[in-house]
């Protein structure tokens, strides 16, 4: 039987129970309070989005999962393991890649180069080669891109070579980081296609994002972070008709 | 890639060369003042091309690599001098030089791998600048305590003693004061120059060097990715201050050359011409870092010429206040202005003289294939069929799971989809 995550250990959660667990979440940069308050949990198999107005913590919450932060208090946990003195690049070996903010590709590498490195804590070359053929065909313009400078891609592909990038270490768990900023709207929603495609194979997804419609679209839950604290959390059907969330984010 | 005959007979083609030139030298050159300028020019390539990799590769600064060509002249001039008493003293035939060279290389090379450690561990864990101060800082020390080291008590306590022997300003010149002896001819010289270029050649284009590119460019990006950025980084540095420990080595030892390592040869001026010849012939490339270390040789050599002209000499003559030498910097600092206005990405830029061609290539990537709309519930039914299967198969082989299908499944590309392998190796752990 043929597996898809052949050098990467799947998740020993079980499908439905919590995948990554975040305890009262505290962040600081220097001596100002980013995060105060942030208690998130995802489940293995669900994509959850986190919304927000400008400045209210989201990327200091995805950076600090990822352990590019120090944690000023609380707790974060991955697969029932604390990732508290664990390193960034050990937060990727064991399983969830990062889509940062502003799609923060390498310009002058190409499109291959940017997906190679993706794989970087793979060294099986032909799993490596299976992935990065999956993502060609999950952003087929990609392929047509291989040997062009990253920088060169237009916003929208260079979003999908971050997504691509973050796809090439076979994460169990994806971190996407506003994936629509500003994207044509008929690429975005092939991007978000994407990303739905990339949750039914079996992905767990924590979708930051601005754009709240979309967000709330594809999510099956969300959580509403407000200055450094959650304000409302709940599934995303739920969140899509509650009144304050129609005012305050959906414009009415 | 060449196969593995050709790689054979390339080796011992350049073999050959360098033997060859050991023995022609001479007759090639007949003129011992340029036979002397093209050896330092080699040696000023490799301190280029090793100072290349952390300023021009991982795009870190540091402007103290006279500090370990120092650390390496120093312990490659004990080496040697040492070694030769040993053996014998007298002459330093060519025969000898299968002796003492490679334990000079070694250890030169090694001594300052420890030092660029030491300095690069705790610099290089902070983002920002501080590995220029810190280079430069221990570049300084590093002169001024061998310098100093004869002066005042420096003949109390057992460390004070062992660098007061090293001559201070005086220099050093073997244990027996007669000289470094001097076994580094055309054939190390040259055959040095050639293994650095292959091995700064191959870093740039494995997997490591496309991995400092991407540090280079976005620290962030490459952590989550899973580089981990201080461990590239303390490597090059460790790298970078290898080579030019070899590259002070091979100086103390050089045919022709000053038998008597000095503190003042390692001042910041020779840092700055180290960064001058990477910044020259464009940060980050190989060819670049060989060109820019033979034109920087042979232009202050040029302009020092230029002093015992006629004319110039006339000049002095009418105008007795001129500095010659004060001149000579002007001139040469006005064509590295000049050059880095016609050409500020130096001269070559990033590129290369002979670059590979990429092998690189994806032929008509499949489409993607439909994707049918599919609740999420169906998802979920799926995957836990999948799940008491007993399989991570996340890729969703179920007979109506196209849409997963198409997006991460296995070998299910349409006929004629090929995707030539690079044949560079992928991820990490190779070079
Ligand atoms: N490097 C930094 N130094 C100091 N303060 C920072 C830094 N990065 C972020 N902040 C502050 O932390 C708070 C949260 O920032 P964060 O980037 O997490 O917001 P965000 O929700 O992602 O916003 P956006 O939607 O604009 O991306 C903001 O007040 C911001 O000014
Ligand atoms: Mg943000």
């Amino acid at each position: 039987m043929k597996t898809a995550h052949p050098t990467r250990k799947p998740p020993s959660t079980a499908l439905g129970a919590p995948l990554l667990e975040v305890h009262d979440l505290a962040v600081a940069y220097g001596g100002i309070r980013a995060l105060k308050r942030v208690s998130l949990e995802v489940r293995c198999g669900e994509i959850v989005a986190m919304i927000g107005a400008n400045g209210a913590g989201k990327t200091t919450t995805l950076k600090t999962i990822m352990r590019l932060l120090p944690i000023a208090a609380g707790r974060i946990s991955y697969d029932g393991q604390d990732l508290a003195g664990v390193a960034t690049e050990e937060v990727v070996a064991r399983g969830v890649s990062l889509v940062p903010e502003g799609r923060a590709i390498f310009v002058n590498l190409t499109v291959r180069e940017n997906l190679e490195l993706g794989a970087w804590n793979h060294k099986d070359q032909r799993t490596i080669q299976e992935t990065l053929e999956d993502v060609v065909k999950l952003f087929p313009r990609l392929g047509e891109r291989m040997k062009q400078e990253g920088g060169t891609l237009s916003g929208g592909e260079q979003q999908m070579l971050a997504i691509g990038r973050a796809l090439m270490a076979r994460p169990a768990m994806l971190l996407l980081d506003e994936p629509s900023l500003g994207i044509a709207p008929r690429l975005v929603a092939d991007i978000f296609e994407a990303v739905a495609l990339v949750a039914a194979s079996g992905t767990t997804i924590l979708l930051v994002e601005q754009n709240t419609r979309l967000a709330l679209k594809y999510s099956t839950r969300a959580y509403v972070l407000r200055t450094g604290e959650i304000a409302m959390s709940g599934s995303s059907k739920e969140l899509a008709n509650n009144e304050e969330i129609r005012a305050a984010y959906l414009g009415g | 890639m060449p196969s593995a005959v050709q790689r054979v007979l390339t080796a011992l083609l350049l073999v050959a060369a360098v033997v060859g030139l050991e023995f022609s030298f001479e007759h090639i050159i007949p003129d011992a003042a340029w036979r002397q300028l093209a050896l330092l020019a080699m040696v000023n390539v490799i301190a280029a091309l090793s100072l290349n990799i952390i300023n021009g590769m991982a795009g870190q600064f540091s402007i103290g690599h006279a500090g370990f060509l120092g650390i390496g002249a120093y312990t490659g001039a004990i080496v040697a001098g040492n070694l030769h008493q040993m053996l014998g003293g007298g002459d330093t035939p060519f025969e000898r030089s299968f002796i003492v060279m490679p334990v000079v290389i070694l250890s030169a090379g090694l001594v300052a791998a420890v030092f660029g450690f030491v300095v690069g561990l705790p610099s290089l864990r902070l983002r920002g600048d501080y590995l220029a101060i810190v280079t430069l800082g221990f570049a300084e020390i590093f002169r001024l305590v061998i310098g100093t080291a004869d002066t005042g008590g420096g003949t109390e306590g057992a460390i004070n003693q062992a660098l007061a022997s090293l001559g201070g300003q005086q220099g050093y010149a073997g244990p027996d004061g007669t000289g470094v002896p001097q076994y580094a001819g055309p054939f190390w010289i040259f055959g040095a120059v050639t293994v650095a270029t292959l091995v700064a050649w191959r870093l740039k284009f494995s997997g490591w060097g496309r991995t400092l590119r991407a540090l280079r460019e976005d620290e962030i990006a490459s952590a989550a990715v899973g580089v981990d950025p201080t461990r590239y980084k303390v490597t090059s540095f460790v790298l970078s201050a290898a080579g030019a420990g070899i590259a002070g080595g091979l100086m103390a030892s050089l045919r022709d050359g000053n038998p008597t390592v000095q503190p003042e040869q390692f001042s910041f001026a020779t840092s700055f011409d180290a960064i001058t010849m990477v910044i020259l012939g464009g940060s980050g490339s190989v060819s670049g870092a060989v060109l820019g270390g033979v034109l920087v040789t042979f232009t202050v050599k040029m302009i020092e010429q230029l002093q015992g002209l006629d004319s110039v000499q006339a000049l002095k003559a009418v105008y007795p206040s001129l500095d010659l030498n004060a001149l000579r910097m002007v001139i040469y600092a006005s064509i590295l202005v000049g050059l880095m206005i016609l050409r500020p990405e130096g001269l070559l830029g990033e590129r290369e003289i002979f670059r590979r061609k990429s092998r690189v290539k994806v032929t008509g990537a499949g489409p993607a294939q439909p994707v049918p709309a599919r609740t999420e519930a169906e998802v979920k039914a799926e995957r836990s069929e999948e799940g008491q299967a007993g399989g991570a198969e996340a890729g969703g082989a179920g007979a109506e799971g196209a849409g997963a299908e198409g997006a991460m499944a296995k070998g299910a590309l349409p006929e004629g989809t090929a995707i030539e392998r690079e044949e560079q190796p992928l991820g990490k752990d190779r070079s």
